[in-house]
């Protein structure tokens, strides 16, 4: 088991990111809180030592995203009634971004993690693919079918 | 692309609330894991514990501490623990077998042994008027049982003699094949006679062991009194005398 300065380094410098993925899957704060718990209870009794500071982000990137699909699963959660899940973004973030994350967010699933592992976290098709089992073609046809659909939804604002 | 996303998903953040939320909830997971794994480290300490607390109160139960021999004919040697109660009763000759085979004793108080012994069917049959009933304790608490013995309901109905022996003979006893009650008294009897063998003994009842006994001591004390030896030991044939300080260690 990790110790509680590591527990805490941790969430401090990846709290954001999951909080991120989680607002790509999850439909409420509850549901998002729930798996931030999970994920760093998860870091914290993983006792295998991480290569590197990439190393350990993108095995919490892939814990988040599996804790996310987890919990979409269960049949409890899976009829919960969407609340508007930008509604706490809507006080701090601005007009022009707030659209932005709505096209993002309604985009099919398949496409919102490459979509955001790429243009926001910056990994390649080659490491996407690798963190999401995917082959490498596989995440270019993603990310290409995914940025038209954005421009589709964006319209003219030159997201392009 | 790029930048918009950025700009966006720059945006969106944990709030403090979540990160203190989520802290809260590993440093008590934390301390319940530590807790428990204290406890795992202390399981096989308890269980250990536990196993020598069992195996001790076994060892104490079971540890052979006094001897109880009761002859008649039938000889039979009660083995008792720390606590008086009896662990082993075994017969020594076949007339214990036949008396043994329907009683339970083991477990038992060895008072409450003792007057199963003695009230049983079987052993009624050896207890007739003229038979010698003597019960020899072997013990480091001798006085103790000779005492509570002799104060016993059953000892005092048959008129049983209550005598001491040394823990010792215990074992030479056994290895003679004998109880310690007869073999009490062959030691007595092998200081007259030195040809005197165990066996012979063995197949000797405790009235005809005395007997002899008192025989051996009348002829000793009447030595200068040439034909008196019968009449001065106050003893006629087919009746057993009374006990006297032959039966001491």
């Amino acid at each position: 088991m990790r110790s509680e300065q590591e527990a805490n380094r941790v969430v401090e410098l990846y709290a954001d990111m999951v909080r991120r993925i989680c607002l790509l899957h999850l439909k409420n704060h509850a549901d998002t809180e729930d798996v931030l718990q999970e994920v760093f209870l998860k870091y914290i009794l993983h006792s295998v030592a991480f290569e590197s500071e990439e190393h350990e982000k993108a095995w919490l990137i892939r814990v988040t995203i599996n804790a996310c699909k987890d919990l979409k699963k269960s049949l409890f959660r899976r009829y919960t009634v969407p609340l508007d899940v930008l509604s706490q973004e809507a006080a701090t973030v601005m007009p022009a971004q707030l659209g932005v994350l709505e096209a993002v967010l309604a985009l099919p699933p398949k496409y919102k993690d490459t979509i955001y592992l790429h243009y926001y976290e910056g990994y390649t098709a080659r490491e996407i693919g690798e963190m999401l089992h995917k082959k490498e073609n596989t995440v270019y046809s993603l990310l290409s079918r995914g940025r038209e659909l954005l421009k589709q939804k964006l319209g003219g604002d030159g997201i392009a | 692309m790029r930048d918009k996303i950025q700009k966006a998903f720059g945006q969106v953040r944990a709030t403090e609330q979540m990160k203190r939320s989520v802290s809260d909830y590993l440093i008590q997971e934390m301390e319940k894991k530590k807790k428990r794994s204290g406890i795992a480290v202390l399981k096989p300490i308890f269980a250990a514990l536990l196993l020598c607390f069992v195996l001790g109160g076994w060892y104490y139960w079971e540890k052979p501490v006094s001897y109880v021999s009761v002859d008649v004919n039938p000889s039979i040697e009660l083995t008792l623990n720390g606590m008086n109660y009896v662990v082993r009763a075994e017969s020594r000759n076949k007339d214990g077998e036949r008396v043994l085979r329907h009683l339970q004793l083991k477990g038992k108080s060895y008072l409450d042994a003792v007057e199963l012994l003695l009230e049983s069917e079987a052993m009624q049959g050896y207890l007739t008027a003229d038979a010698d009933l003597t019960f020899t304790v072997a013990s480091p608490k001798e006085e103790e049982l000779l005492s509570e013995l002799k104060g016993s309901a059953a000892t005092m109905q048959h008129h049983g003699t209550c005598v001491g022996a040394d823990l010792e003979n215990v074992a030479t006893a056994h290895a003679h094949g004998m109880s310690l009650g007869k073999y009490q008294i062959y030691e007595l009897l092998s200081q007259y006679d030195a040809d005197l063998t165990t066996e012979e003994c063995q197949h000797m009842t405790m009235c005809q062991l005395y007997q002899k006994l008192s025989w051996y001591e009348c002829e000793e004390d009447n030595s200068g009194n040439e034909g008196n030896m019968e009449s001065g030991c106050g003893h006629e044939d087919g009746h057993c005398h009374e006990k006297h300080s032959h039966h001491h260690k």
